[in-house]
Parts: structure tokens; C-alpha cells; sequence
């Protein structure tokens, strides 16, 4: 047994030079009071392991100095055993009320006393292992509480800024952290994507399993990618980041104003749907793809769904952690119910009543998954732009020439589009320039792959019922060609004034008349040519050669 | 709640019971290691008739496994007995991409 130390309190000093004997023939150190008042004093002095006290005493007696220590040294539980000349039940239980722990009669026996130390001390012991433990669990509380800040205040920030998009969004986190996230940006061109990713599980790994896919989604969207291939990149980054088994379901939309569309890619997303403004689910997104991070990118389907809106409505996403959300009689909501809430103009926020409608439905109980929920208004507009920055010089090269040839391997992978995002992201050109740039290729490119190489009428896109079938014939065609090509060319030379970018396209098809788009004046009511006249206004001078299957345009950088 | 398995002749079965998610893990794993480390095996059938609902960890449990038979070269993986509800959240999740559900 380890050596304690023992204050023996008592008024007699007969009785104190006894038990003191005692105690230090069991090899234990002493120390000894007169009185209740000197034994609290000791105790100041140094905490002792044992006390043994006399309850009769003058000035403080035993009950009263052991209220105190007890009161005074409230952090470490320190054994005090009464000494008493007789033990009636009553003194018994006033003792113990007091706050001591157990009671030996005068004379002391030492047999006794010797097995009530060992007690005594067994059970401090113990007291002191849970107190470490509790120091320490507390200290690690307090860490975590730290960590868990700090990662909340990153995350933050980094999924934060949701300014100008126009979207309402709730998160309702199951633990402090969530694995949902919802992001939202706009492209250079105008158009919004948003992005509700939900990792597996939930909590603080659940949320850094989506911060890959939250960097690659603003990365892409300020360079003008789609969100096809956004949705590519994010699976691939996956994969190769997080181990098997751990996987995020996303869906990605673009909504494009000019074009009132609503371009959607579902991987294990349960709901997705255009709800127009009487509250009606008038097209629903299914998932057609497994969640990002599972596939290898050879097996990866980037393919979308497109839907254009006549009126103007909301895009509705929510994650499973709604829909599956169980009520007070185990029932789930109606998602139908839900939406019907949503019959008003899209530009009013409409989601507090949805998010009143969940927590009702919940009826106070915690939400077993992640909730998140993101409305996002489908109308002529995305609301101001943020002003361009301004400024930026073209300086990395001066004059350069490159060319691009896209055969029908390239073209039936859509990888026409994406190499020249890279390569005018990377001349220098400033947010203004870019947009401009990112429009006219974009236009000038679908051109020659849909009405040159594909020979599709253009036509049949813009009347309110050819729409789909439109894409329908594009993704056929575009999926068995077999033959045909686009030849992109783009120069950067010196002007009078300014540096001016010259970029030819040029395609295998039959050509088109382009003619009339031309000098026709911008009109919002006809969608049919209205990219063309778009060009036109941006370019210093468009010309169609070759009946059409060749455009060479010029744009001044200034 | 429990994961229980039993093999006949080369046909392994592993059966899971009441809510498949993130609280069976250890149990699923340690079924899954007990069955992958029986010689000859040939099939492995996860039978889900007691599963009354599973989430993402189930899903990723199952993607694990996946793995893990490939490389043993087992010829067959098949999820069995999945009630609709389990039907559904495969479906939304695309899983019989690389399942077998019967």
C-alpha cells in the first residue's frame, strides 16, 4: 500500500499521540489538529489523503469542520472517518449528513483501522482515476470545440458567399457540421449554377468529403464551363480523394436566363423539380446517374437533362434527408404539398413557410439526416451582375496564332467546348473580355456543330414544342457521328488602338444562311438568330464565308 | 439490429437486419471478413428482407464489399429480398449499375 498522508484531529492528547502511534507503525506520515478551526488550517497548508476526526471538540467541533472542508475543497474528495466514544444511529447519520464517510469507536481498534484505510484509500484511488479522466475528457471537449469551430468558420466562408444569385437555401445540420452543401455562382455568360451535394454520413468527414467538390464547382463555373463538365471533374476528383465507400450525391443546374432553360445533371439526388409559379411540379429531374466519386471517369455519363420553361417558375432541390424525414406518426412529407406552397411570383422568397411546414412535420424531434433545401427562381433575369474588374492588361503573350481541329471522336465527347474554356482562360483576358469572349465562341461553336456539322434547323429549337425533340435528334446525331469536323482558328495581333483577337471557325457542313440574323436588330420575342446578332454587337466585324460554313470574326481587347 | 451469415457448399449468405446504416458497420464488416476469408466460395447474396430502411453508409458498405469480391475474383454478388422502399433508395442512387438486385 502507498504511504498517506493522515491528519488525525482531536481535542486529547492522549487520544491524538495513539492513534498517531498507530497510523505511523502502518508506515503512514501524521499530521495532527486540536480542533476543527487548526484542522482546516492544515488542510490550506496541504491537502492530506485521509482525515480521522473527533466530533466532540470546543471551539469548531467535528461535524462543523467537516461541513467545511467539504465545502472549502469541493474538487478532491478526501476520506474523513469519525472517531466517536459511542455510535448511536443518530450521531451516525448526522456525521454522514455532514459529509463524512464512515465511523471507528474509541478505543481505536487496529485491526479495524488498518482495513478502513485500505478502504478509504481504494476509493480515493478510484475517485482520483474519474477525475483525471473527467480532466482530461474535458480537455479534449474543449479542443474539439475548438477544431469544430474553426472548421465551421472555413467552411463557411468557403460555401458563403451566395450574394447575387438570387437563391433562398436552408440547411439544417443532423450534428453540428452538415454534409449537405449547397453552392451557387454565376458563369461569365450569365448563367447560374448551383450545386446541392450530400456527402455519406454526416458531421465534420461528411463535410470535408464535399470541399472538393465545392472548390472544383466555383473553379469551373468562373472559367464558363458546363455543368457537365463540372459534374465530370467533381466525379473524377472523387475518386481519386476518397476512399472506397465514400461517395457524394449531387445534383448540378444551370438555369440561363436568355435561353430559359434549366439544364440538370442527377446522380442520387432524390428530388429536382421546375415548379411554376401556381405551385404545379411541371418537370421533374429523376437521377439518372449513381453519386459522384463512385464511378472511374471512363464509366462517368456527363449527359443532362434540359428543360425550357414557358412561364417562369422555381427550381426545387432537396436531399433525402427531407424527404425521408420521419414525422410524429412515422409518416414522411408530401412532396406535392410542399411544392404547392410555392404558388407565388418567383422573384418573392417563398422558403420560410416551406421550412415552418418541415420543422412542424418533425413535431421537435432532431432530424435524423442532414436537411437541406435550395429554391432558386427561373426568371427572365439572375438579378445585377457584379461589375467587371476592371484592368486587367493582356500582357502574357502578344501576338500568337493557334489552331484547333476538332474531328468526330473529339466532337461526339463534347471536348470541343472545353479545350477552348481552357485556352481563353488562360490568355489574360479580363472578366468583361471573358464574357464577351466565352459568348461568342459559345455561339459561333454550336453554330457550326449544330447547324454545319449536324444539319440540324435551327427552327425546330426555338418553337415552344420542338424543343425537346430538337435535343433529342442533337444527341442522336451526335452520338453516331461518324465523320465531319470543326476547325477553330484564333490570332492575336496588334490594332490601331487596342489588341484585337481574330477567331475563325470553320465546319465540314453544308452551311447556312446567316445572312439574315446579321443586320437584324436584337429581338427579345424571337429567340431564333438572336445569338448571332449578339455576336455581331460584340465583334468589330463578322463575316460568313463559304456559304456560310466558315465565320471570321474580330474582337477588340480593349 | 445484427448482421447474421451462414455458408452452404460455396454459396455464402449475409443477412442483415432492421435499419442498414452506419450502426451495423462493425457488424457488417466483420461479417463480410468471416465469409470473403472461407475458401471457395463462388456467390455472395446480401439478403435484405429484415431491412426496413438504409442510408448512405449502407450504400457505401456495399460498394466496400464490392471491391473486396472483385478481388477475391468471386463470380457473384447479388442483393436479394429488398423491400420497396430499400428498391427505391437503390434506384435513386443508380446501384443496379453495379449490383445484382434480385
Amino acid at each position: 500500500m502507498q504511504t498517506l498522508n493522515v491528519l488525525v484531529v482531536d481535542d486529547s492528547h492522549v487520544n491524538r499521540l495513539v492513534v498517531s502511534r498507530l497510523i505511523q507503525a502502518l508506515g503512514h506520515h501524521v499530521v495532527t489538529a486540536e480542533d476543527g478551526a487548526q484542522a482546516l488550517a492544515c488542510c490550506e497548508t496541504m491537502l492530506p489523503d485521509l482525515i480521522l476526526m473527533d466530533v466532540i471538540m470546543p471551539q469548531m467541533d467535528g461535524l462543523e469542520a467537516t461541513r467545511r472542508i467539504r465545502e472549502r475543497f469541493n474538487k478532491r474528495w478526501i476520506p474523513i472517518i469519525f472517531l466517536t466514544g459511542k455510535i448511536e444511529q443518530e450521531d451516525m447519520l448526522a456525521g454522514l449528513g455532514a459529509g463524512g464517510d464512515d465511523y471507528l469507536t474509541k478505543p481505536v481498534d487496529i485491526k479495524l483501522l488498518t482495513a478502513k484505510i485500505r478502504v478509504m484509500s481504494r476509493i480515493a484511488d478510484m475517485q482520483q482515476r474519474i477525475s483525471h479522466d473527467a480532466q482530461r475528457l474535458e480537455a479534449y471537449y474543449h479542443s474539439n470545440e475548438m477544431e469544430q469551430q474553426l472548421a465551421e468558420h472555413v467552411l463557411h466562408n468557403l460555401y458563403g458567399d451566395r450574394s447575387q444569385t438570387g437563391i433562398e437555401q436552408w440547411i439544417q445540420p443532423a450534428v453540428q457540421f452538415s454534409g449537405d452543401i449547397i453552392t451557387a455562382a454565376r458563369s461569365p455568360t450569365d448563367t447560374l449554377h448551383i450545386m446541392l451535394a450530400d456527402s455519406t454520413g454526416h458531421g465534420l468527414s461528411a463535410a470535408i468529403a464535399c470541399l472538393p467538390a465545392a472548390t472544383v464547382f466555383y473553379a469551373m463555373t468562373q472559367k464558363g464551363f458546363g455543368i457537365n463538365a463540372i459534374a465530370r471533374e467533381i466525379n473524377k476528383k472523387l475518386k481519386q480523394h476518397l476512399p472506397v465507400g465514400r461517395f457524394v450525391a449531387a445534383t448540378l443546374a444551370a438555369i440561363n436566363p436568355q435561353e430559359k432553360t434549366v439544364t440538370v445533371w442527377n446522380g442520387g439526388i432524390p428530388f429536382a423539380a421546375f415548379v411554376n409559379e401556381q405551385g404545379q411540379i411541371e418537370k421533374q429531374f429523376q437521377s439518372s446517374n449513381p453519386p459522384l466519386g463512385i464511378l472511374r471517369n471512363m464509366d462517368f455519363d456527363a449527359s443532362v437533362d434540359v428543360y425550357r420553361w414557358s412561364e417562369p417558375g422555381r427550381l426545387m432541390i432537396c436531399s433525402d434527408g427531407l424527404t425521408e424525414a420521419k414525422g410524429t406518426q412515422d409518416d414522411t412529407l408530401s412532396l406535392e404539398a410542399l411544392c404547392s406552397m410555392l404558388a407565388s411570383p418567383p422573384g418573392q422568397p417563398a422558403l420560410a413557410p416551406l421550412r415552418e411546414r418541415v420543422l412542424a412535420h418533425l413535431g421537435g424531434h432532431e432530424n435524423a439526416d442532414d436537411i437541406s433545401l435550395v429554391l432558386a427562381p427561373c426568371t427572365a433575369s439572375i438579378g445585377p451582375a457584379t461589375p467587371a474588374a476592371q484592368g486587367t492588361v493582356f500582357t502574357q503573350l502578344s501576338n500568337w496564332e493557334l489552331r484547333l481541329d476538332f474531328g468526330p471522336k473529339e466532337l461526339r465527347e463534347e471536348l470541343g467546348m472545353a479545350t477552348l474554356l481552357g485556352w481563353l482562360n488562360q490568355i489574360g483576358l479580363s472578366e468583361a473580355q471573358l464574357s464577351d469572349l466565352l459568348l461568342i465562341v459559345t455561339e459561333l461553336f454550336n453554330n457550326a456543330l449544330d447547324h454545319g456539322v449536324l444539319a440540324l434547323d435551327s427552327s425546330e429549337k426555338h418553337s415552344s414544342t420542338g424543343f425537346t425533340s430538337y435535343l433529342m435528334k442533337r444527341a442522336g446525331k451526335l452520338f453516331g457521328l461518324q465523320h465531319g469536323w470543326i476547325q477553330v482558328a484564333m490570332s492575336h495581333v496588334t490594332g490601331e488602338d487596342f489588341p484585337i483577337l481574330k477567331l475563325c471557325i470553320h465546319d465540314s457542313g453544308q452551311g447556312f444562311d446567316a445572312a439574315r440574323f446579321l443586320h437584324s436588330e436584337p429581338d427579345n420575342t424571337a429567340l431564333h438568330g438572336r445569338g448571332i446578332t449578339l455576336v455581331n454587337r460584340l465583334c468589330r466585324s463578322v463575316r460568313y464565308l463559304e456559304n456560310g460554313s466558315r465565320v471570321e470574326v474580330e474582337y477588340v481587347l480593349r | 439490429m445484427s448482421v447474421t451469415f451462414h455458408i452452404r457448399e460455396q454459396e455464402a449468405t449475409i443477412q442483415v437486419h432492421g435499419h442498414f446504416n452506419f450502426a451495423q458497420h462493425g457488424a457488417f464488416r466483420d461479417a463480410c471478413k468471416a465469409v470473403l476469408a472461407q475458401p471457395g466460395v463462388k456467390s455472395v447474396e446480401i439478403n435484405l428482407m429484415e431491412v426496413d430502411h438504409l442510408d448512405s453508409s449502407a450504400l457505401g458498405m456495399l460498394l466496400v464489399l464490392r471491391d473486396q469480391v472483385e478481388e477475391r475474383h468471386i463470380q457473384r454478388l447479388l442483393i436479394s429480398n429488398a423491400k420497396p422502399v430499400v428498391r427505391q433508395i437503390f434506384a435513386i442512387a443508380k446501384f443496379d449499375k453495379f449490383f445484382e438486385i434480385d
